[in-house]
């Protein structure tokens, strides 16, 4: 049997990045103080892995504008960065926070997609081509949103379950229960 | 019994289930085509997911940022009633600016504070250097708080307490004035006992106060009724009549 266990710890590492580097703590501390050139080194560093998270959880036409949000807020809480967490870690937290905000404010989303299990089945069912596996990050984008946000910050991101249950305001068992279905739904996409 | 160990498959891949439903489901896998074939498929997306690689953006988002960095920098200086300066070409930025396209804001508050501390380290030196004319006793006795503007006067050695100023206040500003007047010509009097080396760097602190001096001065011009404007330069100038205290003092005291 796989335990997915092992591959969450190699996960984060590899997903949050490894152990702040000095220069990245240093850069950091510049950043704080207002060098926006140091900000900028760390924006490259990590621009690519927070644009993806967003992408994977938000709609497309928001994307960008949360990935600037994301940096925005960075650069404003710079200053509650000790170096004790990776950088990488840090700033993807505070995505997460920045990205459930505006999930929040994009309620219509939620009433688009409320009617929970009927609406995963109905997709499932609905694919336009059968015999061809979708593309998974397509798949991944049409899940509901509470069971690709369990998804994504679970078997994308490597987060825990009462990680995950924290974050969303929900129960383990719920968040469990949404992964099942989002993996459902998907592997039904790619035995399409 | 067949739904159950659906729903719990996942738990199984991810290593949740107790060893007991662990043993059980696994006895059940070996007699059902169909749960092993949804658990080989709920592996896959599990691999898949796994191997999702990150990808940048494809449009350049850091001038953006860099813009509304500064639209709310600019934002919560109007809210605080500040003045901002656009500067232009400090660092660059990818695509779409060049470097010295790239346009950051800093507030009038920012600069003057960046002015500030290039005040207080170079009278920093100056007092250094002025300490080494003594034994450091002077130190111990220094005045309070108001000690007149009396040229020989120990100086308080302690950073001068910042004045607030809620308007022009011309009175504060022409009464610092005439005391830096005073000094100065108590200091040209007196420091042929400082060392020269005391002497250099004196002067070059008080070069250093005199331009942020004029700076403010000129700011103030443009904009007469700023209260922060007014304060900065009661502020500057109250820091250069302490160093002239500061270096009366010593000049007395070695005479």
């Amino acid at each position: 049997m796989r335990t997915s266990g092992a591959r969450r710890i190699s996960l984060q590492s590899e997903r949050h990045g490894p152990m702040t580097s000095r220069s990245e703590i240093a850069d950091a501390a510049a950043a704080a103080d207002g060098d926006t050139r140091a900000f900028e080194r760390l924006y490259e560093a990590h621009v690519a892995r927070i644009h993806s998270l967003v992408r994977r959880m938000l709609d497309a036409d928001v994307v960008d504008d949360v990935t600037q949000d994301v940096f925005i807020r960075a650069w404003n809480k710079l200053g509650s960065f000790r170096g004790e967490a990776a950088f990488g870690t840090w700033l993807h937290r505070l995505a997460v926070n920045v990205i459930l905000a505006r999930r929040k404010q994009l309620g219509r989303q939620r009433e688009r997609y409320a009617a929970g299990d009927e609406a995963v089945d109905r997709r499932a069912a609905g694919r336009e081509t059968p015999g061809l596996a979708m593309d998974f990050e397509a798949a991944i984008g049409r899940l509901p949103p509470r069971a690709k946000e369990v998804f994504v910050l679970h078997d994308v991101e490597g987060y825990k379950h009462h990680e995950i249950a924290e974050m969303l305001e929900i129960s383990d068992g719920t968040s469990k229960s949404q992964l099942h279905r989002a993996r459902m739904f998907l592997r039904r996409y790619l035995d399409g | 019994m067949h739904d159950e160990w659906t729903e719990r498959l996942s738990e199984y891949l991810d290593g949740a289930l107790g060893w007991d439903d662990q043993a059980r489901l696994e006895a059940h896998l070996d007699d059902c085509a169909k749960c092993t074939a949804t658990l080989s498929g709920l592996r896959q997306v599990v691999a898949r997911a796994d191997g999702l690689e990150d990808q940048p953006p494809t449009r350049e988002l850091w001038s953006g940022i860099v813009e509304r960095i500064e639209a709310e920098s600019r934002a919560g200086q109007s809210r605080a009633g500040g003045d901002v300066v656009d500067i232009r070409g400090r660092a660059g930025v990818r695509n779409e600016l060049r470097p010295w396209q790239r346009r950051l804001s800093f507030s009038v508050p920012q600069l003057a504070a960046a002015g500030i501390a290039t005040i207080l380290m170079s009278a920093g030196a100056a007092w250094i250097a002025l300490s080494s004319q003594g034994d450091g006793s002077e130190l111990a006795s220094a005045g309070g708080p108001d000690a007149g503007l009396v040229a020989n006067q120990a100086p308080r050695i302690v950073a001068p307490p910042s004045v607030t100023l809620t308007g022009t206040d011309l009175p504060l500003i022409t009464k610092y004035e005439t005391a830096i007047e005073d000094l100065e010509e108590a200091l040209r009097v007196g420091e042929g006992n400082l060392e020269p080396e005391t002497v250099a760097t004196l002067r070059h602190s008080l070069a250093v106060i005199d331009r942020a001096i004029n700076e403010a001065r000129e700011a103030l011009a443009a904009d007469p009724g700023s209260a922060y404007l007014n304060t900065h330069l009661a502020n500057t100038m109250r820091r250069k009549m302490d160093l002239l205290r500061y270096a009366n003092y010593f000049a007395t005291a070695q005479s």
